[in-house]
């Protein structure tokens, strides 16, 4: 962090509280003005002195705004604190996926144990907080908490949680009702109960931390320092962690998973330089509160006008993403040139003839061996395989060849290990672009959509790029989380606005290949042939681009010619995919490495490699997914993620900084 | 040298494997193909034509007329969602009624589709077959009885059996007042009902005059009382607060399903100990806050809104046993 003058960053901070403040007060006056009918001093008296409607408003009103304002300023203090831990500014309740950790347990508790009735249960919340914030520091332990790798490994389980939880919840759709109540989010209260319990926690939270702030600032230097000074570190560590996991937990448990708040709020410390640790800590409650509080006044008003239920958790990262994403933006002053870890991997030759042979023997046998109406049978009718199977493990096969295509085009040009086009936001962009289509463009039908979603592919990897010159590759995952995150905010409010037309929408990004039919599967395997033809003849320049623009100058390559060819090349094969199967599978992320840990090093053998592997796993997760609960189904994209995000934690062991 | 070693005959193996696999299925596949039309024929004993039908008020419909169709959607949480009549076991399951799936009805013997205007965009799934449109709402803002009676009645002509569909409606109607006479003897100060069901704590969907349960109850010989009028499918949103605009005389009927965690969350609400209603049969003289008993309210078994005259009969017969709690001496 750079030490810049105090007293301008301090005038910064007074600035952003006050505009923070205002932003809170005219809300909270609108809120009031709408739901309240009686006069403002009579919003203060007790409960059951009001009617049983000024009281209903009331709860509305008072304990719904300390919730939203404790539950943020907690989440914030949370991330603050997880900052400083591991001395990472990317580390947050989310990025490390302490939340969806809490949610899990919760979800597992209610599907497979009812009968304890622990829904909601702190504990459970406060069991799975721990566990999933111990899996990320494992992962992160052999690369000495990179924090790449730890902010990596933390999103990596995020997607697998989430995709396992999605999964849970088709397979036992009966008992998720239980789940969905709970899962929305909802900070609306009606009674005083969490509003008091967050309050107390926040104040015993700064409590016992008034003792920890010495020996905490002088851990954020250094760690043998501080143990030569006589501060016992692990203690201090083992006590922040467990007092993170109990913060978190009582927040998911209490209120429902809400994303975005803690980030936000710490990546707004972290951009006014703060340096004391207690001040950081303070400012970090403040943030969180007030952004949440500003969140709850607009779900609020907006649910009083249009009379929809909105979870607080869309709105959060409708409201919160596009603020990382601008903090990021505006924060691009220096550009640091890290040591990039990677995966460790020997060179030996690649038999490319045999993995063919195997992906077509695959294909041929996953043709012939499926569910049925009457159960598990090797059934070869023709009318069968040529109308339903074939059209849909083409698709799959041409989807996977280009996502992973597109890994290793992104991969190389960025020099980032973790680049693709699901981790950095393109596939989202791209969904994005499909759904606004779809809402504001309908006249222009098929191919408005099409161009639409290339158009927001193309701004994103626009933006990627722009940025990669001028932030350290860490904030660029963030942002593509955060773009991921907007997407997952828009489609929850498309789910609720009910209408039909978007329902398919749904229904089509939720990466299955359902629509599939035997024209659109042979176009994109076309697609797909012509698109990975295109992108081996630009295997040369690649590779002389890969080594930074000053050796390809001097090499007299056309730099901005073939970077943009190359950027054109990632957003049709990015938006071709989403459209096929939707933004969320692993494919492109992971696929490049495991060709990598295969032998295929050289970027020519990499590329032909990843193809053939990113078409068997998507034929291999479309095919399980088809059949397992056969006639109902499961998204490829969602096993495929799965799978490739179950292979990628045991791979990341591998990772050396 | 081990782990150049590894990949390779991992890839051995699988393409032996794979080999042996395709190998055995080319052989077995002419068998394979003999056997492909695979439904037991039709056991209706009328000759009614082979009906699939991806949705649930339909497949109720055709089951409660005696001839049940032999393929549906979401049969696996019609149980749980609609429940009455029972579907028979032989009925096939098409996956999701939106998404069905069309790898599994094509292996199926048929000889038509019956759907509505929400499955629209199914039909060019269905190949040949012929594909048949009803719907089964009324469209009018206050439905009556005699709204549904021409859709029904069509239906019964589309499996060839007018008389069924007649008989139907006529045996649904007796049995719709018959339990509206059970009700009023076991029930005689209970005039008026509100029908809720719980989206969260705070919101919930109201019932209201354009839905089944108007002229259900208006044929039972109750009032439904609903604060707005409904949309497209028959309920408006409300607020739990808002249930405090009922009368004293109007009677709560809850639909589920309604999870364990709602309930608790709901015990533990300001606004719904207020309202003195409550689920426990216990507590129903403890609440200090009311005088003596709680206000009067019910739980009533899932029930499917949007399935015509078989979703009246169920919701009618399941009125008529369930049981009302806190004051029912209006």
């Amino acid at each position: 962090m750079i030490i810049k003058n105090d007293s301008f960053s301090y005038n910064r901070i007074y600035i952003m509280v006050i505009i923070l403040i205002m932003m809170v007060t005219v809300s909270s006056y609108a809120v009031v003005h709408q739901l309240w009918q009686l006069s403002f001093i009579e919003l203060f008296t007790p409960s059951f002195d009001l009617s049983l409607a000024d009281m209903s408003a009331q709860l509305q009103i008072l304990p719904t705004m300390l919730v939203a304002l404790t539950a943020g300023g907690l989440l914030g203090l949370v991330s603050v604190l997880l900052q400083q831990l591991v001395k990472n500014t990317l580390a947050s309740d989310t990025t490390l996926a302490v939340g969806s950790g809490a949610n899990m347990a919760l979800l597992i508790v209610t599907l497979f144990l009812p009968s304890l009735s622990l829904g909601g249960s702190f504990w459970v919340a406060f069991i799975g907080a721990l566990s999933s914030m111990a899996i990320v520091f494992i992962l992160a332990a052999p690369s000495r908490m990179n924090p790449l790798v730890l902010v990596l490994g933390g999103l990596v389980t995020n997607i697998l949680l989430g995709a396992i939880s999605a999964l849970l919840l088709i397979y036992y759709s009966e008992e998720a009702l239980n789940v969905m109540v709970w899962a929305a989010g909802s900070l609306t209260q009606n009674n005083w109960q969490v509003s008091v319990l967050l309050t107390v926690a926040s104040v015993a939270a700064f409590i016992s931390l008034m003792p920890l702030l010495q020996p905490l600032e002088i851990m954020s230097l250094d760690d043998r320092q501080a143990k030569s000074l006589g501060v016992p570190v692990n203690v201090i560590r083992a006590f922040v962690i467990g007092l993170v996991a109990i913060l978190t937990a009582l927040v998911v448990s209490r209120v429902g998973p809400i994303g975005f708040i803690g980030l936000g709020a710490a990546t707004l410390v972290n951009v006014f330089s703060v340096r004391r640790i207690g001040y950081r800590l303070l400012l970090g409650y403040v943030f969180g509160a007030l952004l949440l509080w500003i969140t709850s006044n607009a779900t609020t008003l907006l649910q009083h006008y249009l009379s929809l239920n909105i979870p607080a958790d869309a709105m959060t990262a409708l409201l919160g993403a596009p603020l990382i994403i601008w903090l990021i933006v505006t924060q691009s002053r220096q550009h640091v040139d890290d040591a990039m870890p990677s995966l460790v991997s020997e060179r030996h030759n690649v038999p490319l003839i045999r993995w063919g042979i195997a992906l077509v023997l695959l294909v041929a046998a996953i043709l012939v061996f499926t569910a049925t109406a009457n159960g598990w049978q090797l059934s070869a009718i023709w009318n069968l395989i040529i109308d339903f199977r074939l059209p849909r493990t083409l698709s799959a096969a041409a989807t996977g060849v280009m996502l992973a295509t597109a890994g290793v085009l992104l991969q190389t040009l960025t020099r980032n290990p973790m680049a693709s086009p699901e981790v950095l936001g393109i596939s989202s962009g791209s969904a994005i672009g499909v759904v606004l289509a779809f809402v504001f463009l309908p006249q222009f039908g098929y191919t408005g959509i099409v161009l639409s979603g290339l158009l927001g592919a193309c701004i994103v990897l626009n933006l990627i790029l722009w940025l990669s010159r001028r932030i350290n590759p860490a904030y660029l995952l963030l942002v593509g989380v955060a773009i991921a995150a907007l997407m997952g905010g828009l489609l929850s409010l498309v789910k609720l606005s009910g209408d039909q037309r978007l329902q398919a929408v749904l229904s089509w990004l939720s990466g299955s290949t359902y629509l599939a039919n035997p024209e659109t599967a042979w176009l994109l395997v076309v697609f797909a042939l012509v698109l990975f033809l295109l992108s081996f003849m630009l295997i040369k320049p690649l590779e002389i681009l890969s080594l930074g623009s000053g050796v390809a100058r001097e090499l007299g390559v056309s730099l901005r010619l073939f970077q943009s060819l190359i950027l054109i090349l990632v957003g049709a094969l990015s938006t071709i995919s989403t459209l096929a199967v939707g933004p969320l599978s692993f494919v492109g992320l992971m696929i490049p490495h495991l060709a990598t840990t295969l032998g295929a090093v050289q970027l020519k053998r990499q590329l032909q490699l990843a193809a053939i592997l990113g078409a068997g796993l998507m034929v291999l997760a479309d095919w399980l997914g088809r059949y397992i609960i056969f006639p109902y189904e499961i998204p490829a994209g969602t096993i495929a993620a799965i799978i490739g995000g179950a292979y990628f934690l045991y791979l990341m062991r591998r990772i050396r900084a | 040298m081990r782990h150049h070693q590894t990949p390779r005959r991992f890839m051995s193996l699988l393409i032996c494997l794979f080999a042996t696999l395709y190998s055995g299925i080319l052989l077995s596949s002419c068998r394979s193909a003999d056997s492909a039309p695979t439904l037991p024929p039709s056991q209706n004993s009328h000759s009614a034509p082979k009906v699939m039908t991806p949705d649930w008020g339909i497949a109720a419909t055709l089951t409660g007329m005696g001839h049940p169709p032999v393929a549906m959607g979401d049969k696996a949480f019609y149980r749980e969602w609609v429940g009455k009549p029972a579907i028979p076991a032989m009925t096939k399951d098409v996956g999701t009624r939106y998404q069905p799936n069309p790898e599994m009805f094509s292996q199926l013997d048929l000889d038509m589709v019956i759907d509505n205007a929400f499955y629209e965009h199914l039909r060019p799934m269905y190949g040949d077959l012929p594909i048949h449109t009803i719907a089964l709402e009324s469209p009018n803002k206050r439905a009556t009885w005699e709204d549904f009676i021409g859709s029904t009645l069509k239906l019964g002509e589309y499996i060839g059996q007018p008389q069924a569909a007649k008989t139907y409606l006529s045996r649904s109607k007796n049995e719709i007042r018959q339990a509206g006479h059970v009700f009023r003897t076991r029930y005689p100060h209970i005039k008026k009902l509100a029908v809720v069901q719980f989206a969260d704590t705070n919101n919930l969907r109201m019932f209201s005059y354009n839905s089944l349960f108007q002229p259900a109850l208006s044929e039972m010989g109750l009032d439904l009382v609903a604060l707005a009028d409904g949309n497209q499918w028959g309920f408006a949103p409300v607020m739990l607060g808002d249930l405090a605009q009922l009368d004293k005389d109007t009677c709560l009927v809850v639909v589920e399903p309604i999870s364990d965690l709602l309930k608790l969350e709901l015990k533990d609400s300001l606004v719904w100990q207020r309202l003195g209603y409550s689920f426990d049969e216990d507590s129903q003289t403890v609440d200090s806050q009311s005088v003596g008993k709680g206000r009067c309210v019910t739980l009533l078994p899932a029930t499917w809104n949007n399935s015509g005259v078989a979703s009246m009969t169920v919701l009618a017969e399941r009125l008529k046993t369930v049981n009302f709690l806190g004051d029912t001496d209006l």
